[in-house]
């Protein structure tokens, strides 16, 4: 097939320059529709992966992390879900402007996912080999056995023995089954994998095996990762790059390394405190209080605060902005504007009108 | 797989003798016997009592039910007290009439209903849903034999494109292959209907689409593939409905089949060839309900390996 | 708290206010279009029976008139009247009776045989409820209208027999739903409870666990109500049911079969009859189907 061919033409000039962007997303606006009420799931996120990179999506349940995820393979489900506005381009696809059959083309082959509940994201009426081989056969010129060959090596690489493609998932455990989930989401190295909680439903064990795959994988097969997770050990271990999610938007993004060593939103700091770290042996650890945000009935200001231990008035009646805070973090948190004015770096006139109530 | 099947073939003999030992002692029961329709007034106690002897008639009701298995088991059921031909032969020449009637029916009910249950689902909440739902209910609620005539007066009678009652052409199959689908049109559409609604919200599906398969594939390969239970299921029973209620249908039609022979058997008080047409038809439903049962372990692998399973899991630990 | 969480709020504590269940069914089976559709068209038909025991009296439905043999429907027979010149209204509003009692009484008649012993098998389990279990196999392998033909025909061509016939078929569906509905709840903790308490079983089974499994029999039921007047048009259309010259809806159509084609009416407005009757009952257990289990709702 020559479309064959160009794609992977396609693929040999990519892997030439080695920081291209495989998948951006700009001002993502996801709503859910449920009895004529609106809730905004995802509100205005952005963010950029790079070949072979990971970038880890943060934040509580309801956060809006798998309805991006979703929306990345434009498959939010509709109704209730419609993607109200904004632009993701995979590979260079506009994912949004695309037809069905075109969608159908990307899915799977260019970005595809692993998804959270191994226990029913596995057709129980069709064998492992035939899942994994159905990719195959939609996305490659390939013959039923050369197929069935392929998902074979598949189940291998993710720990299984080929032979137990012949298997149907209730003869599987639950990691396994997982694996299995990987394997069918590897079956045509994807250049994009997205990720969605891909251990929460794992025994800690097997936790710890099926990220060390993903990660050989990735490196094998040069693969850009979306993580999604509330582990922020996962994202220590995995990422480069950090998104941390809060009701929707995005309140802290960075590298790594300046997310969890410079963390910028307060958000992010109470996350911090939660998990038992090294530097904080021995105390005791400090949960987030409250519940997450009910999506239904938004506040004003911003949306932590609520839940912030250091709200200030500005932060109930005004929502924050996206603040630099250098080239590779920005962060959408009041409190940098206090310490910005406290070391002088801000002066207040730069501040919004109301920024100068912070000092009450 | 074929253990499963034979263990089940034999769990099947003793619900067949109970089924035919209580269809046998309720016949038994019936007022009158054979002998009464031949007893004259020129007949001695001795012939009478003879008479009585020669049908075991004297004997207790187990006794002739033995001898009647037997006979069964080669084939033998006795002959008809009407006609004198044996009700085997009788049984044997109508079955395939009622067979492919019922075939043709559930075809028909088949074909037209995964589609229309399917579009149903996938546009439910709609008019077009709504309209298939009230189709639906009217088509469970009509009785067959109603709409049988009713098509015998519109197409038989008034316009006189098709033949009132059974000629061997394929045109005579066509009214009552209609009258008996409508129902099962109704019946399957709505299973289906149902039965797709209840997997769309499923996961898989969502991972299914992820990997790029094209809808049309999401729905008949893993939407209907993970539907098949309750909508056999209807289907099974709706064949078994069909093969035991034929007769009302085929008394519509005058069709030459085994349950309007039934019919007429029963309606002339001939109660040899009655017995045995009803045991037989028994014994083939029966065998339409296992069937259905072996299907299910085809269509569904968690069925399959909850029976072969035990073997396999053995051989693991060994 | 805003208004749209006061509302949350209220809808909650009016779940947990105890409201009897049947004013809670009844309100959601209110909002169902085609249930309220069923329900009207039952009482109608009710109605119709109740008119039809005070105003037609058996000489209005056997009264011949050879001078008004066949006619189409008018005026002053609403349906026709028939080969004898009865009038066909009278003789389907006499009707109602006989295929109202067979969907109340045959449904009412399995439904008691199959919960008793389906609640005793799924209560006791063990050997009863293989013996219980083996002998509904058993029932459900012979087809119901084959059955009801050997009844009807043993027993004699009258209502009460028909009726018998009809809710033998039923009794198998009755003693699964009822064994497995009964194997869901026993499992319960205030079955365990109650026992803990000393109960007797025999008092547990009809306090504590059918009252709680009642909801998918009534559904089946009301369904079954349905099936059940077809089935029993079938038979009586076959010559096994309500002896001639009682205007049993079967029985009208099959005698209807001589004049096909030059009083098709007497065809036509039975069979409507029987299709009203077994439409409500679909409609109305649909939609008691929805109005019962919540989680089916959308």
């Amino acid at each position: 097939m020559s479309n064959d061919i160009e794609n992977k033409t396609a693929v040999a000039a990519a892997e030439e320059k080695d920081d291209e962007v495989i998948l951006e997303v700009k001002d993502l606006v996801v709503q859910y529709v449920v009895k004529k009420q609106v809730v905004e799931a995802v509100n205005g996120i952005s963010f950029q992966l790079k070949k072979g990179k990971a970038i880890g999506l943060v934040g509580e349940t309801g956060a809006g992390k798998t309805t991006t995820a979703l929306a990345l393979l434009n498959l939010v489900p509709d109704p209730p879900g419609i993607i109200k506005s904004g632009k993701i381009t995979v590979c260079g696809n506009d994912m949004l402007s695309l037809g069905p059959a075109q969608l159908e083309k990307i899915r799977g082959k260019d970005i595809s996912m692993i998804f959270q509940d191994p226990m029913t994201s596995l057709n129980p009426v069709m064998s492992v080999g035939e899942q994994i081989a159905e990719s195959v056969r939609l996305h490659e010129n390939v013959g039923k056995h050369e197929a069935i060959q392929r998902a074979m090596e598949m189940l291998e690489l993710v720990g299984i023995p080929g032979e137990r493609a012949i298997d149907y998932p209730h003869q599987f455990s639950g990691g396994m089954k997982q694996r299995v989930v990987i394997a069918i989401a590897l079956a045509c190295n994807p250049r994009i994998l997205i990720a969605d909680e891909p251990t929460t439903a794992l025994d800690v064990t097997i936790q710890a095996q099926v990220l060390s795959m993903m990660n050989d994988l990735k490196v094998k097969f040069n693969t850009a990762l979306v993580m999604i997770t509330h582990d922020l050990g996962v994202v220590a271990q995995m990422c480069d790059e950090v998104v941390v999610m809060y009701a929707g938007s995005i309140c802290e993004q960075g590298t790594a390394d300046e997310i969890f060593y410079n963390p910028r939103h307060e958000y992010t700091k109470g996350l911090m405190r939660s998990i038992p770290t090294a530097a904080n042996n021995g105390q005791r650890l400090e949960p987030i209080t409250g519940t997450p945000i009910d999506l239904l009935n938004m506040p004003k200001g911003c949306p932590f605060a609520p839940r912030c231990e250091n709200a200030m008035k500005v932060c109930l009646t005004q929502r924050p902005e996206k603040m630099i805070i250098n080239d590779d973090h920005h962060a959408t948190c009041w409190m940098n504007v206090k310490l910005g004015v406290e070391d002088g770096s801000i002066s207040l006139e730069k501040a919004p009108a109301e920024g100068g109530e912070t000092h009450e | 797989m074929l253990r499963y099947s034979a263990i089940r073939i034999l769990l099947l003999i003793p619900i067949i003798i109970c089924v035919t030992f209580i269809i046998y002692w309720l016949v038994d029961m019936a007022p009158g016997t054979i002998v009464d329709t031949m007893i004259n007034e020129d007949m001695t106690e001795e012939d009478i009592a003879a008479l009585y002897a020669k049908y075991d008639l004297d004997k207790p009701m187990i006794v002739r039910y033995g001898k009647y298995m037997w006979n069964l088991l080669h084939g033998d059921l006795g002959a008809s007290q009407v006609t004198g031909l044996s009700v085997w032969s009788q049984f044997a020449s109508r079955w395939p009439n009622t067979l492919w009637l019922a075939l043709f029916s559930i075809l028909l009910g088949t074909v037209v209903a995964i589609p229309l249950g399917i579009f149903a689902a996938k546009h439910a909440g709609s008019l077009w849903d709504n309209l298939t739902t009230a189709f639906t209910m009217i088509g469970i609620s009509m009785p067959s034999f109603w709409l049988g005539l009713m098509l015998l007066i519109w197409f038989a009678g008034n316009l006189k494109i098709f033949p009132a009652a059974y000629d061997g052409t394929w045109k005579s199959f066509v009214l009552p292959v209609f009258a008996n689908g409508f129902a099962m049109i109704a019946g399957i559409c709505r299973q289906t209907r149902s039965a797709i609604l209840e997997v769309s919200r499923a996961d898989f599906l969502r991972t299914a689409r992820a990997k790029g398969v094209p809808e049309r594939q999401v729905t008949y390969r893993h939407e209907l593939g993970n539907a098949w239970i309750p909508i056999i299921t209807q289907i099974g029973a709706l064949i078994g409905i069909t093969l035991g209620g034929s007769a009302v249908i085929e008394a519509v039609y005058s069709w030459p089949g085994v349950g309007y022979m039934l019919v007429e058997a029963i309606q002339r008080r001939d109660s040899v060839l009655a017995c045995g047409t009803v045991i037989l038809t028994c014994i083939i439903h029966a065998i339409v309900l296992l069937a259905v049962d072996l299907i299910y372990a085809a269509v569904d692998p968690r069925i399959k390996s909850a029976y072969i399973g035990k073997k396999k899991r053995r051989k693991v630990t060994a | 708290m805003s208004s749209k969480s006061k509302a949350v709020a209220s809808r909650i504590s009016e779940q947990y206010r105890r409201e009897p269940r049947f004013v809670m069914t009844w309100k959601r089976l209110r909002t169902n279009v085609g249930a309220i559709i069923g329900l009207v068209i039952l009482l109608i038909l009710i109605l119709a029976m109740l008119y039809s025991f005070i105003f037609v009296s058996y000489e209005d439905i056997t009264k011949m008139n050879g001078k008004h043999k066949y006619e189409p429907p008018s005026a002053e027979h609403p349906f026709g009247t028939d080969e004898m010149g009865r009038d066909l209204f009278k003789r389907c509003l006499y009707g109602t009776r006989y295929s109202i009692a067979i969907a109340f009484g045959a449904v009412g008649f399995g439904l008691i045989i199959g919960v008793f012993f389906g609640s005793i098998s799924g209560y006791f389990g063990g050997w009863v409820d293989q013996l219980i279990m083996r002998l509904t196999d058993i029932l459900t392998s012979i087809p119901g209208t084959l059955l009801g033909m050997v009844i009807v025909t043993i027993l004699g061509a009258r209502l009460i027999n028909l009726l018998i016939a009809v809710g033998v078929s039923c009794i198998g569906g009755f003693i699964r739903l009822s064994r497995a509905s009964v194997l869901t709840v026993r499992s319960n903790e205030y079955v365990e409870s109650a026992r803990a308490i000393g109960m007797s079983e025999f008092r547990i089974i009809f306090t504590q666990v059918l009252p709680n499994s009642i909801s998918p029999l009534i559904v089946s039921a009301t369904a079954r109500m349905g099936t059940s007047v077809l089935a029993a048009a079938g038979l009586s259309f076959l010559g096994f049911g309500v002896a001639v010259p009682l205007p049993e809806w079967g029985a009208l159509i099959s005698g209807s079969r001589n004049f096909l084609t030059y009083a098709p009416h007497l065809c036509y407005f039975p069979g409507l009859c029987i299709m009203a009757l077994a439409f409500a009952c679909a409609l109305l257990g649909d939609g008691l189907r929805d109005a019962l289990d919540p989680k089916l709702n959308k």
